[in-house]
């Protein structure tokens, strides 16, 4: 945990240029690789447990480390096609997937061979094998102490982006009724409603749509913060996966930008709905709703 | 004169160790490989052929007399880019080529692409038997399915029945899985962080062990008796370990454990073999295991690093095969290596399937050819009792009763087994 705040409170309090990157040493392991999915976004139907980059030749350690597994050919096909994990200072560990198995670098069957690496090093060319629909890097960071897998866009250096999230159609719902919200929305009182909302932050380097998730989704009731989602860590409960320890992936999406966040009692009085979304670079959105009571 | 005398006796006990060791008499437990038929498994490939005899890497002529005993059992194989089924008397019954993957039992198989979001299950013989809707790749065991998710943690069990097909439980193990195993209904999965779960057939856990003694902790092999009432797991690096439970009314219970001179650091073999009282696993270019009922432990140094292992059952022998990595070779000897012994066994291969073209003719050499041997080790003494020189770029190992088959890039030969 300790290792976390130190993390976040190097994001929030200092400077962006001042990130976890430095204080790490970190480097993006594909260098002029395209983020095509981030983590936590709905991703083949679960929550992505890193970032995928797609394109870039070659895969570099994303800091120094030592090689603990190589999988290149097992008895069985791993979605994540040939792999590598590494393990580095502060009990952080690192996998790179999808690379391609005949230039693996693959550890020596021995007790005293050369495991560590350096960011300079190459671990593999870009590859498509596994579960991929074409050449790309799956990069997932691990942390031990946590027990979870950590966003990486926490760690990794910040990328330029000024384009601001998405906030797009907001849903109401009431049992099987579905409505879209418009800025004051009536409401059948008392109800209790489900609300729904359309959140993704657009990819930053490519010419067309490029759904992301974001960093942060705050939802407030008449400006009291009623749910705050960050993707920033997940971890394993019970045999099913829960972002920021809270959310499993079928209670959070709706489908692949659908999220559900939460529900609102609505009374005797309207109730002000405000949805602020924020990515990685600070860039933020926020839309309200106002629910009308009607009776 | 007596130093003389002394002199003669070291001479001659010198002269007689050197003979025992070029003319080493018979123990009784030298074991002669019959072949019984070669099956060409290459796309267009001739009809099975029988007869050379090999024992300690020498080929000889003798008739196969299986009569009456065709294709009473029948085999999975995988051989480079080409699986399918063999009958008992070699006859390819099915054969086709690997798309990403493909995942095989007796009774159906799965040959998957890379990337798709149907399982299509398949009879022995070609025949489409169900489909099901599943992205992911899937693991067939006995009647069994798995079904890896894309996410690489999560794994899930699907009923295989085409008509009732629906997904029995789905699990996500805190961090991605490294080695599966399955034995009745008990699945056995490690991860990379040192995770061993097992889960019974609701997906429900049995053990949930993670390892904190290693310096790096990971699981690099996992492995189930045929009664699930045993598991363990090769685990951590530096010091790698070997980690034995048993089970009982609450779970898995851990009874064993032992440290390994060596880690690998990457996926490995491990399996219960010999009726399970044999733990046998892969280590740097050797074989090692335990007996598990005398908790005797054993190595068998190799040459080189382990391609597959299995167990000759009614024989109590494990048969091991072992191969280099190689960048090229001469290819003299398609099938079988570059020894005298090896090329008489491919001669009498080419005569009997009249494929002169593939074997003894000079060809260009061939990359990534690899070379070793098939060992015969009785499992008690482990005294090695039959080696026969290999050389292909892509090997398959099997053993089923008195029957060992062995794949050599586009041939499989079945071998039986002669005492004396």
């Amino acid at each position: 945990m300790r290792r976390l705040l130190i993390v976040l409170a190097t994001l929030f309090v200092a400077s962006s240029t001042f990130t976890a990157s430095l204080l790490y040493g970190w480097q993006w392991p594909v260098a002029d690789g395209m983020i095509s999915a981030t983590f936590g976004q709905l991703h083949h139907g679960g929550f992505s447990r890193g970032v995928v980059l797609g394109g870039g030749d070659a895969v570099h350690p994303a800091s120094d480390g030592e090689i603990v597994f190589s999988f290149d050919a097992g008895e069985f096909a791993h979605p994540l096609g040939s792999y590598i994990v590494l393990q580095h200072d502060g009990g952080f560990r690192t996998l790179y997937g999808n690379l391609d198995p005949a230039t693996v670098l693959v550890p020596p069957d021995t007790a005293t061979g050369e495991f560590t690496v350096e960011p300079s090093q190459r671990l593999a060319a870009v590859g498509s094998s596994g579960y991929a629909t074409g050449r790309q890097t799956t990069f997932e960071i691990i942390d031990d102490e946590l027990d979870a897998f950590v966003n990486p866009l926490l760690i990794l250096p910040e990328r330029a982006d000024r384009r601001t999230p998405v906030v797009g159609r907001i849903l109401i719902e009431r049992g099987s009724e579905q409505l879209e919200a418009g800025a004051v929305t009536p409401i059948v009182a008392p109800a209790t409603v489900a609300l729904v909302a359309e959140i993704y932050d657009a990819g930053a380097a490519t010419g067309y749509l490029q759904i992301l998730a974001p960093y942060e989704i705050v939802v407030e009731h008449d400006g009291a913060e009623a749910r705050r989602i960050t993707y920033e860590t997940l971890q394993a409960r019970g045999g099913s996966f829960l972002l920021g320890g809270r959310y499993a992936a079928e209670q959070l999406y709706r489908g692949e930008r659908m999220v559900h966040l939460g529900e609102v009692e609505v009374t005797t009085e309207p109730v002000t709905i405000t949805i602020t979304v924020r990515d990685f670079s600070g860039n933020a959105v926020s839309r309200s709703v106002v629910l009308r009571p009607e009776f | 004169m007596k130093r003389r005398k002394r002199t003669t006796v070291l001479l001659a006990v010198v002269l007689l160790a050197i003979y025992l060791l070029l003319f080493p008499r018979g123990t009784g437990e030298e074991i002669q490989l019959q072949v019984r038929w070669i099956a060409s498994v290459a796309e267009g490939a001739s009809p099975p052929a029988t007869g050379a005899q090999v024992s300690e890497g020498r080929a000889s002529e003798t008739p196969e007399s299986e009569g009456g005993s065709r294709d009473r059992r029948r085999w999975a194989f995988r051989l480079g880019d080409r699986f399918g089924y063999l009958g008992d008397s070699g006859t390819v019954l099915f054969a086709s080529d690997v798309l990403h993957h493909v995942s095989m039992t007796d009774e159906r198989f799965v040959n998957y692409p890379d990337v798709s979001q149907t399982v299509v299950l398949h009879g022995p013989d070609g025949t489409m038997r169900s489909a099901i809707d599943a992205a992911g790749y899937p693991l067939l065991f006995e009647d069994r399915m798995l079904l890896l998710l894309p996410d690489g943690t999560t794994i899930a069990e699907w009923s295989i029945d085409g008509a009732t097909a629906h997904r029995v439980w789905q699990y996500s193990i805190a961090s991605v899985y490294s080695a599966i195993d399955v034995a009745g209904d008990v699945t056995l999965v490690g991860d990379i962080d040192g995770r061993l779960v097992a889960l019974d057939g609701a997906g429900g856990e049995l053990l949930h062990y993670r390892s904190r003694s290693g310096r790096l902790p990971v699981v690099v092999a996992v492995a189930l008796s045929s009664d699930a009432m045993m598991a363990a797991a090769l685990i951590d690096v530096e010091p790698q370990r070997v980690v034995v439970y048993r089970r009982d009314d609450e779970g898995y219970t851990q009874t064993a454990e032992y440290t390994l001179p060596a880690s690998l650091r990457r996926p490995a073999r491990m399996r219960f073999l010999l009726d399970d009282r044999f733990l046998v696993w892969e280590q740097p270019h050797a074989l090692a295991g335990v007996r598990l009922d005398t908790d005797t432990r054993f190595e068998l140094p190799l040459g080189a690093p382990v391609v597959d292992f299995a167990a000759v059952e009614d024989l109590g022998l494990l048969a091991v095969l072992y191969a280099s990595e190689a960048t090229g070779g001469d290819a003299a000897a398609d099938a079988i290596g570059d020894t005298d012994a090896a090329a008489d066994a491919a001669a009498a291969d080419t005569a009997s399937t009249g494929d002169a073209g593939d074997a003894g003719a000079a060809e260009l050499p061939r990359p990534n050819v690899r070379s070793g041997e098939l060992v015969l080790y009785n499992a008690v003494t482990r005294i090695p009792v039959g080696r026969l020189p290999v050389e292909a770029r892509h090997f398959f190992l099997h053993a089923d009763g008195d029957t060992v088959l062995l794949g050599l890039d586009d041939r499989i030969v079945a071998y039986r087994f002669i005492r004396g």
